[in-house]
């Protein structure tokens, strides 16, 4: 499919285009939309505080021909330590629109001063024709329920502009 | 005797639980959210049919006495793409427990693919152990849920998984 589509693969040269960090109320973040295998596309992370869960909006959401658009998102849900407040964050390419793909066999984590990062290569279509390669970092702070999304960089937990996600 | 046995069989249709329908909605609910699927994965999101069909299990924690539903994504008939609907016990309120780790499956080609497990549901007085049955026709792009009262069965363990 991917072959076909004829799409230039950069290495994430240039600006980053901003993610989009949702919530999860839209139909992107519907149950149907999980796919196996599960081990790989539903994770936990921080002794089960975080869970990943990738999903699929499927091959209506893609597109087609010159006007491809991503279909995948990461959802990210957070249990808090009272175990009373679960928050949500989906995470997409940018607002409506999901990535191209998502390595999730690639995903990787580590935990700093409590914050989780975590690092996917994830590809991105730019302008319905281009396939951008990037990796996609995430900074979760499950005390305070937050999320931060960025390309290329590890995520600065103490950033004043990082998003707070319900 | 014929008569003896009329009375018999008519004991019999009036003991016998009578099947309720289950509540059908389509997926655009806060039930159906990914949040709400919980492991052991492998248990409480099932494939049948070559993956044309699938069951996930979903917790919403509130209120506990009804918090599990059950999605079925599955062809839509004519449609291009895959349809989703949601059962519920009753209205929007779900099951007390659903057993993923005794799901059935078997397809009776009159009807489509006939999915059963235990669930429980709470009746407003009491917690009440039922048949859950669920028939999926691919062709007609349909899902119809029915339970019936099963206390006489043996309990099971606790349903499997927590979120």
């Amino acid at each position: 499919m991917k072959a076909a589509l004829l799409l230039a693969v950069l290495l994430a040269a240039g600006p980053a285009a901003a993610q989009a960090v949702g919530d999860c109320d839209g139909p992107a973040a519907g149950a149907q939309h999980v796919y196996a295998p599960f081990e790989a596309t539903i994770r936990d992370f921080a002794g089960g505080a975080i869970r990943v869960t990738a999903l699929d909006e499927g091959p209506d959401a893609r597109g087609s021909g010159m006007m491809n658009r991503g279909a995948y998102h990461l959802m990210v849900t957070i249990r808090r330590e009272d175990g009373a407040v679960t928050d949500c964050a989906l995470v997409s390419a940018r607002e409506g629109e999901g990535f191209f793909g998502m390595r999730m066999g690639e995903i990787a984590a580590s935990e700093d001063a409590g914050i989780t990062v975590i690092n996917l290569p994830v590809d991105e279509v730019l302008g319905g024709d281009m396939l951008v390669a990037r990796t996609l970092y995430l900074g979760i702070d499950p005390g305070a329920g937050t999320v931060q999304a960025a390309y290329e960089a590890p995520v600065d937990p103490a950033a004043p502009d990082r998003k707070e996600t319900k | 005797m014929k008569n003896l046995a009329l009375v018999l069989g008519l004991c019999t249709a009036l003991t016998a639980a009578p099947a309720s329908a289950q509540s059908t909605r389509d997926c655009d609910t806060f039930e159906a959210n990914a949040r709400n699927i919980y492991p052991p994965y492998e248990e409480t999101i099932r494939h049948f049919a070559n993956g044309d069909i699938r069951l996930i299990a979903l917790d919403v924690g509130e209120p506990a006495a009804a918090a599990f539903h059950l999605m079925v994504t599955h062809p839509a008939g004519d449609g291009p793409f895959p349809a989703c609907t949601l059962i519920s016990s009753r209205g929007s309120l779900g099951y007390a427990g659903l057993w993923m780790d005794r799901v059935t499956a078997e397809y009776d080609p009159s009807v489509g693919l006939v999915v059963t497990l235990p669930a429980q549901v709470f009746d407003g007085t009491d917690f009440r152990l039922v048949e859950l049955s669920l028939t999926v026709n691919q062709a007609a792009g349909t899902v119809t849920a029915s339970a019936v009262v099963a206390d006489t069965v043996e309990p099971p363990l606790a349903p499997a998984g927590t979120k």
